[in-house]
């Protein structure tokens, strides 16, 4: 089987680990089917068309402004879910913006093959299938009809302060678009909320702007000092 | 040194210096999936919880995507408490011992038809304010629905087809013990909110699932739940 591996300008074929190679056909990708930004209408619903028939993955950012956008939470049920025709994102204001990344890669992952979105100048199949006689992306590691998520650069932004309040940090990311931004607090993916009753809750989030990522942390329980690391995965794809 | 760019589709020039117009620039790491993987979580229907993991073994916390997959829907996952899925709940059951009978109840405090048949089981729970369920009783054992006492209360035995236990000789006042069945039945259009846990270690993803239980009244049916999760070759620090 013939392989197809891109080193980093600073690394080599042969002694740079894969997860630190440029791209490996030895591993899989989620493949990017299409990206979109779409205005709420204020309905509750906010609906997207894929038409896929199958459950695909996704992910999506919010904004108010278009400017600056965030991961949203949900304090009632549901929030964002696809089935095999739409995708279904609870925006209960109008007019607020929503940048939706849908994948090829099925949610469940399987292969598919009834799909015909695999074209480019470069494809590459998935082991067992053959490359010219393929057409759903789903059976691809790579097309380039597909884009794959680039990553800029990592980096840990400390928030702190002391007692109860809502505190920051900001790291100017200097791209000047909006990038896909991915963080994590610990193993959990921001934002989250803790309630532990009584008045007392804990909360991470984040915005993404062309400038800067602002991290926030806000906390009444009662603490004397806070600082929470923020693991954060820059992107060169935009969200705007 | 040479570079390796592949625009994207629609996109034609190959010397731009915004690299989000290309599939691949040499100069930059394409995100690698790791691996990608399930596990099938179930409620259980006496505690109202279900948790599972997923193994990545990667010897680091990894960025990752998870979904949870229930009723035909994959749900996206963000942070500590999404999805919130409702659930289907039903079924409230007490214990009269002084006349030995349970009785069905719905959430709104009204007495309902039990629905039980030949064959049901049941399990008792004490509530916060009782120390010991009535003799013989105990929250371990299972028990069967035996026959009616009317159409709301009914007699068990302690085995299949087996003898009425008398609850008579116990202790404590009526209505004070709860107790749920194997026979899940939507009688009353009720829900409740699951909660979703989900959180990655350096060697798998861990999932818990968490409902509000009403002190521990409320019947649950079994439902389960598809989680995936797909692993990116990348600590996320």
């Amino acid at each position: 089987m013939s392989r197809m591996m891109i080193a980093p300008a600073n690394g080599s074929i042969g002694s740079t680990p894969s997860k630190d190679m440029v791209f490996d056909s030895n591993l899989d990708y989620m493949l990017i089917l299409s990206e979109r930004t779409d205005i709420s209408d204020g309905s509750g619903v906010l609906e997207i068309t894929h038409g896929l028939g199958y459950i695909p993955s996704f992910y999506h950012f919010e904004s108010a402004d278009g400017l600056t956008w965030y991961r949203p939470t949900y304090s009632g049920t549901g929030g964002a879910y696809a089935d095999t025709n739409k995708i279904y994102i609870n925006t209960y204001d109008p007019n607020i913006h929503v940048r939706t990344i849908i994948w090829a890669n099925s949610q469940d992952n399987s292969d598919g093959g009834t799909k015909n979105n695999a074209f480019g100048n470069l494809l590459i199949a998935k082991d067992g299938y053959d490359v010219l006689e393929e057409t759903d992306l789903r059976r691809f590691k790579f097309a380039s009809s597909a884009g794959i998520l680039k990553i800029k650069e990592k980096r840990t932004i400390t928030v702190s302060g002391t007692g109860d309040g809502t505190f920051t940090n900001t790291y100017y990311h200097g791209l000047g678009y909006v990038p896909q931004v991915y963080v994590f607090v610990g193993g959990i993916q921001i934002p989250t909320f803790y309630s532990q009753g009584g008045g007392m809750a804990l909360s991470y989030s984040f915005e993404v702007d062309s400038y800067k990522i602002t991290c926030t942390v806000f906390t009444s329980l009662g603490e004397p000092t806070t600082s929470v690391d923020f693991n954060i995965q820059i992107m060169l794809d935009k969200i705007a | 040194m040479a570079k390796f760019k592949v625009l994207k589709n629609g996109f034609t020039d190959i010397d731009s210096t915004d690299i989000s117009d290309f599939s691949i620039h040499s100069d930059y790491k394409c995100q690698k999936l790791a691996l990608a993987d399930s596990v099938t979580v179930v409620m259980d229907a006496f505690s109202g919880s279900a948790s599972g993991v997923i193994n990545h073994n990667l010897g680091y916390i990894p960025s990752f995507f998870c979904f949870v997959e229930y009723g035909g829907k994959g749900y996206e996952t963000v942070g500590n408490a999404n999805p919130i899925l409702k659930l289907k709940a039903a079924r409230f059951f007490d214990i009269n011992a002084s006349d030995n009978y349970i009785y069905s109840w719905d959430a709104n405090g009204d007495q309902v038809d039990h629905n039980l048949v030949y064959g049901d089981t049941i399990k008792f729970k004490l509530n916060p304010s009782n120390t010991s369920l009535p003799s013989p009783l105990n929250e371990s054992t299972t028990y069967y629905y035996k026959s009616d006492f009317s159409s709301t209360k009914f007699y068990i035995s302690a085995t299949l087809g087996g003898s009425t236990i008398d609850l008579r000789n116990g202790v404590g006042p009526e209505s004070n013990y709860w107790a749920k069945t194997n026979n899940f039945e939507d009688l009353y259009d009720f829900y409740v909110d699951a909660v979703f846990d989900i959180y990655a270690d350096d060697t798998k993803l861990n999932i818990q699932v968490t409902v509000s239980d009403l002190d521990g009244r409320v019947n649950f049916s079994q439902e389960s739940f598809i989680v995936r999760a797909f692993f990116i070759m990348d600590e996320i620090i």
